[in-house]
């Protein structure tokens, strides 16, 4: 058996019934990182060593019949904005280049206790701000679908190794999209939780009211599993939910017969791919066929959506940044006097995308404009809000497509801001409002790309959320598709590249892929 | 030529006694080694997230019934951007458009000054400057401060130093901090400005930041009036600015000028919901509030007669009152009086003369009532009980065992008085003589020479008596 | 368009505490003036009596931790990644105009 075509709930499944080593399959994925990541480039460190030492002591536990968890020994990666113990954490930036932090975040402890095999963290869009993962101080990750496209962002890593099948499954984090997004042009299942159900404690800060964790991976089920293991109350995040996390798996096979589904009108633009649309469409038909109610609503304010989220998200980006001064940790460019070093530090460590947005933030909430910015900006978000709640008052789920086109070429956007703003227009409503939302495959365009299908729920029912996209996967599962990594012809030649090296291919800055990760 | 009137306002940072910083489960004790007391969330570190401590909303309430302020049933917590080494995170968390508790006054005297606002916020840490470069250390950063913003409505430096030490009295009486400005505990940065006497418009004022005791507070104030006098006078205008007192010359001088105007760009903490207060939770704080001290003063006067300087000496301080009521009630309540002069008295005395500290006195209530009992039982004479009382005082040793251990027993028996009066009589017949011509004034000499016959034991009374029945009326 | 002046860039940059170069100045206030002309239209929203949401749904009411010493970091851990130390102190260059 191939288990690198395996599911993640496959492989869980085939663990627990002893089918299959922990070491065995963590073996499979760090050869098959070493073999395509050369290419994809979805990896800014891998933990080889430690992954190799959990997965043994999993196998001991599953020997001893004491697994921890459906998660035990699966190997799994990390969005590089998650802050690990002892292992180099950069958020792709310069300016965290090096530093090895002196603590977990509370979903990475969970999941280590869940006894999952850790095998590195995923590259992203620095400080995971941007929608293509070409805004890393490392290189950009490409689309496992093709190579010459982005795999979106920000969790571009971590949605490009699962679609690479170097893992099942991974964490991104979802701030305006950065998991639904990649998920949908990665052709993977990708979700943002209720804000609040998973503690933040532990991810480097972009949108502190607006961040939050969630899972990558191959199949619903899988999704579900990983967010039930990190989901719950944490007394370090006064944010997060003390609702108690019900068993995400629970309600998957009962189908969609009785649900009532909501399709906005809003969400069909003019400017929208024809390809994607119809996918879409044909999705939502497919639902009504099996069993759901399916009617038009109207959520009037999403257009201002983009605006509330470009001033929200900025603002408290450029406070949450003010930490990066080369004082206790990082990057520090030596000057004069204390503002010139600062000023030198963060001038140099930053990189032009985070410098646009603590610029723009910086500027929505100086004196005299605050106003007129933010503070309109956090008003029009409650219009936002009022119109999901108004909607969930009359269907369960919202359908609407994920993005508004497939992956789009490395480049295309970098330097036009303002469009790449725009491709998040469908997933940032969603985290203004603070709601769970899902991206599954729903179809791939006639030059094979995959397209997302965008599910929205009511705060805290993740269940039902889960439960509608499985609903279709079993019909349909798109998500099985795995690319075929051709690659552009000049850039063959890595492919195998890295093969009996003994180091694993990094793309960008060839960094070392031993145990602890670390620069030194 | 006018006359100026100094406008004056406080605002005040108190370190609330939690053993816990506001934000995580770090240390606030004061004296551990640089950065011995962090962690990834006073420390700034990226990922790390506040998580509010119950005691300092507990203490901000406390603070804000006792003085009267109006409790915002929902607070909230604003970040205030800026850059600093000693500012981890690159904001302070503060309260800013919504504060914990509005209005309120402290009564200082007769006058009551009026508060703003409180609300609740984080310390810096430290920055220790020399050389070419300077050290920064966190320990302070995160320890939970109330900040407590009074109107403009003192006039002088004096009455500033007033309010200031009324505050601290009434804050150190809840429990809130310890009061100790030589350690921080408690600061104040002063708004001045002077405007011409009998007008109404402000002027513009000056900040002086991070006054740091009593004394500094009446000095800083003071050298500012006489430089903004001396500039008005001079037909000059005062610029706005934050200016810093040095001790050593006795002037303000102005901060380094920051290269640009402040814009602390406040906004709502987003990692921190607001803090919503119900009523219940007032009434649960509201009380476990002690009497305060005027209003104890006022039953002292009224309940136990004393005068109003013994009643405001008595409370002074939380633990004095509380000695002075539980000695009342250990002596069936018959003494208020004669207890309140121990204190008042004889204690303050040995206060003043640096013999005593209110705060570590070493006697119990109930011994405090037995000496009292003493004296009034005639056991022992006052100057006596003085003695012992000092000694109580010291090593908190029982008052009988003082007595007996130093002999100071009172001689009340009329055999060994009767003794000593025959012995006197006898050795001072001229003064016998003048006594019985009608000169009774002499009989406090032959009484003298009893007591000295009896080492200054004898009852005085029993004395006196015996000596007027030998000498026959 | 909401054009942001060179002046105005050069002071968000100060306050943000970022060198940037003559063309990331230039490119930058075209970038956000863009960006600053597309939220203009929020004003044609009326928003009198709409409260603003600055925490989502699940975050109404903070929650609180008791008043209970947790350990900290041992001093070296808590400076082991800074660019400059002495001792367990943190070292920044001279904060001019203070003693
Ligand atoms: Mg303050
Ligand atoms: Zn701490």
């Amino acid at each position: 058996m191939d288990v690198t075509q395996l599911s993640l709930s496959a492989l869980s499944d085939a663990l627990s019934r002893g089918e299959v080593s922990s070491r065995e399959i963590t073996d499979a994925s760090l050869s098959r990182i070493e073999k395509t990541d050369g290419n994809v480039h979805a990896f800014l460190r891998v933990t080889a060593d430690a992954a190799r030492h959990a997965a043994r002591a999993s196998d001991e536990r599953r020997a001893q019949k004491r697994a921890l968890s459906p998660l035990d020994g699966v190997p799994l990666a990390l969005k590089d904005l998650l802050i690990t113990e002892g292992v180099e954490t950069t958020a792709a930036s310069r300016i965290l280049e090096g530093w090895i932090p002196p603590y977990d975040g509370t979903a990475v402890a969970k999941l280590k206790a869940a006894g999952a095999v850790l095998v590195g963290k995923t590259n992203l869009d620095e400080f995971a701000m941007g929608s293509s993962t070409e805004h890393s101080a490392y290189g950009p990750t490409k689309n496992p679908w093709d190579l010459s496209r982005t795999p979106g962002g920000s969790s571009g890593g971590s949605a490009a190794s699962v679609a690479a099948r170097q893992v099942t499954g991974s964490l991104g984090t979802d701030t305006g999209g950065s998991i639904r997004q990649p998920a949908a042009l990665c052709g993977v299942v990708g979700m943002k939780p209720t804000y609040g159900r998973v503690s933040r404690y532990g991810v480097v800060a972009f949108a502190s009211s607006l961040d939050q964790i969630g899972p990558f991976a191959t199949d619903v089920r899988g999704a579900a599993l990983l967010l039930g293991a990190i989901a719950g109350h944490d007394a370090h995040d006064a944010t997060s939910s003390d609702l108690p996390v019900p068993d995400f798996t629970a309600d998957l096979e009962r189908g969609l017969s009785g649900l009532r589904l909501g399709v906005p009108k809003e969400y069909f633009v003019a400017g929208m791919d024809p390809e994607v649309e119809r996918a879409v469409r044909e999705a939502i038909d497919a639902c009504q066929r099996l069993g759901a109610t399916v009617r038009e609503v109207s959520l009037p304010h999403t257009g201002y959506g983009i605006d509330v989220y470009y001033l929200v998200a900025t603002a408290e980006a450029s406070s949450n940044l003010a930490r990066f001064d080369g004082v206790r940790f990082g990057l520090r460019e030596p000057a004069e006097n204390l503002v010139a070093q600062y000023r030198a530090t963060r001038g140099k460590g930053f990189g032009d995308e985070v410098k646009r947005r603590i610029m723009l933030g910086t500027y929505a909430l100086s004196a005299g404009y605050y106003d007129a910015y933010y503070g309109t900006a956090q008003k029009v978000r409650t219009l936002i809000r009022n119109d999901f709640e108004k909607t969930f008052a009359e269907v369960d789920a919202i359908l609407t497509p994920t993005t508004p086109t497939a992956a789009f070429k490395l480049g295309e956007k970098l330097d036009d801001p303002l469009t790449m703003y725009l491709s998040d227009v469908f997933t940032l409503p969603c985290n203004l409002a603070g709601l769970p939302g899902l991206s599954l495959p729903c179809g791939f365009t006639k030059s094979g790309l995959p397209i997302g299908l965008q599910i929205l729920g009511r705060p805290f029912d993740e269940t039902t959320v889960l439960r509608v996209a499985r609903g279709y996967e079993r019909e349909f599962e798109w998500g099985s598709r795995t690319p075929t990594l051709t690659l552009p012809r000049e850039g063959g030649g890595n492919l195998f590249g890295g093969v009996g090296s003994g180091k694993i291919g990094f793309g960008g800055d060839g960094s070392g892929g031993d145990g602890t990760g670390g620069v030194n | 030529m006018a006359i100026y009137e100094p406008v004056i306002g406080l605002e005040v940072h108190c370190q609330v006694s939690t053993v816990s910083k506001i934000f995580c489960g770090c240390s606030t004790a004061f004296g551990a080694a640089p950065n011995a007391q962090t962690c990834p969330v006073c420390l700034g570190l990226p990922g790390a997230l506040p998580v509010l401590n119950e005691k300092v909303v507990e203490f901000a309430l406390r603070a804000g019934l006792a003085l009267g302020c109006k409790i915002n049933p929902r607070s909230v917590w604003s970040r205030k951007n800026y850059f600093y080494p000693d500012l981890p995170k690159g904001y302070q968390i503060s309260q800013y458009d919504q504060p914990i508790c509005l209005g309120g006054a402290v009564p200082v005297g007769a006058k009551s000054i009026a508060l703003t606002r409180i609300h609740m916020e984080e310390d810096a840490g430290k920055n220790i400057h020399g050389g070419a470069a300077s050290l920064v250390d966190l320990n302070r950063a995160g320890v939970p401060l109330l900040e407590i913003v009074g109107e403009p409505d003192l006039r002088s430096a004096e009455e500033a130093a007033n309010y200031l030490r009324a505050l601290r009295g009434v804050l150190v009486w809840l429990g809130i901090t310890d009061g100790n400005m030589e350690e921080g505990s408690l600061r104040c940065d002063a708004n001045v400005s002077l405007r011409p006497a009998g007008t109404e418009k402000f002027g513009t004022r000056c900040e002086l930041k991070n006054i740091n005791s009593f004394r500094n507070v009446r000095l800083a104030i003071e050298s500012e009036i006489v430089r903004q006098t001396a500039l008005l006078e001079a037909g000059e205008r005062i610029v706005q600015q934050t200016r810093q007192f040095d001790a050593a010359t006795g002037q303000t001088k102005p901060m380094r000028s920051k290269e640009e105007a402040h814009d602390y760009r406040y906004f709502p903490e987003p990692d921190l919901p607001p803090v919503l207060i119900d009523t219940e939770w007032i009434e649960r704080v509201r009380a476990t509030l002690p009497e305060l001290p005027g209003a104890r003063a006022a039953r002292y006067e009224k309940e136990h007669a004393l005068s109003a300087y013994d009643a405001s000496q008595l409370t002074q301080s939380r633990r004095l009152a509380d000695l002075f009521d539980a000695a009342v009630v250990a002596s069936s309540g018959k003494s208020a009086k004669k207890i309140a002069n121990w204190l008042a008295g004889e204690l303050a005395r040995m206060v003043n003369a640096g013999e005593a500290d209110v705060e570590a006195l070493k006697f119990t209530p109930a011994q405090l009532a037995a000496l009292q009992g003493a004296v009034d039982g005639g056991a022992i004479s006052l100057g006596a009980a003085k003695e012992v009382f000092g000694e109580m005082a010291k090593t908190g040793t029982a008052p009988e065992a003082i007595i007996s251990a130093r002999g100071l027993t009172q001689v009340s028996d009329r055999g060994p008085i009767e003794v000593a009066c025959d012995k006197a009589i006898a050795a001072n017949p001229a003064e016998v003589e003048k006594y019985r011509g009608g000169k009774k004034g002499v009989i406090g000499f032959l009484v003298g020479q009893v007591m000295k016959e009896l080492a200054g034991r004898g009852n005085p009374q029993i004395v006196n008596q015996v000596m007027r029945e030998k000498l026959g009326g | 368009m909401a054009a942001l002046s060179e002046t105005d860039v050069r002071k968000i940059a100060l306050l943000a505490r970022l060198d940037l170069t003559p063309s990331e100045e230039q490119r930058f206030g075209a970038q956000l003036s863009a960006v600053l002309d597309h939220v203009k239209q929020m004003a044609e929203l009326k928003l009198d009596g709409v409260a603003p949401t600055t925490h989502p749904t699940a975050a109404r009411e903070t929650s609180m931790r008791a008043d209970v010493v947790q350990p900290s970091l041992p001093a070296a851990k808590a400076v082991a990644a800074a660019p400059q130390k002495s001792g367990t102190a943190f070292v920044v260059p001279r904060i001019l105009g203070e003693s």
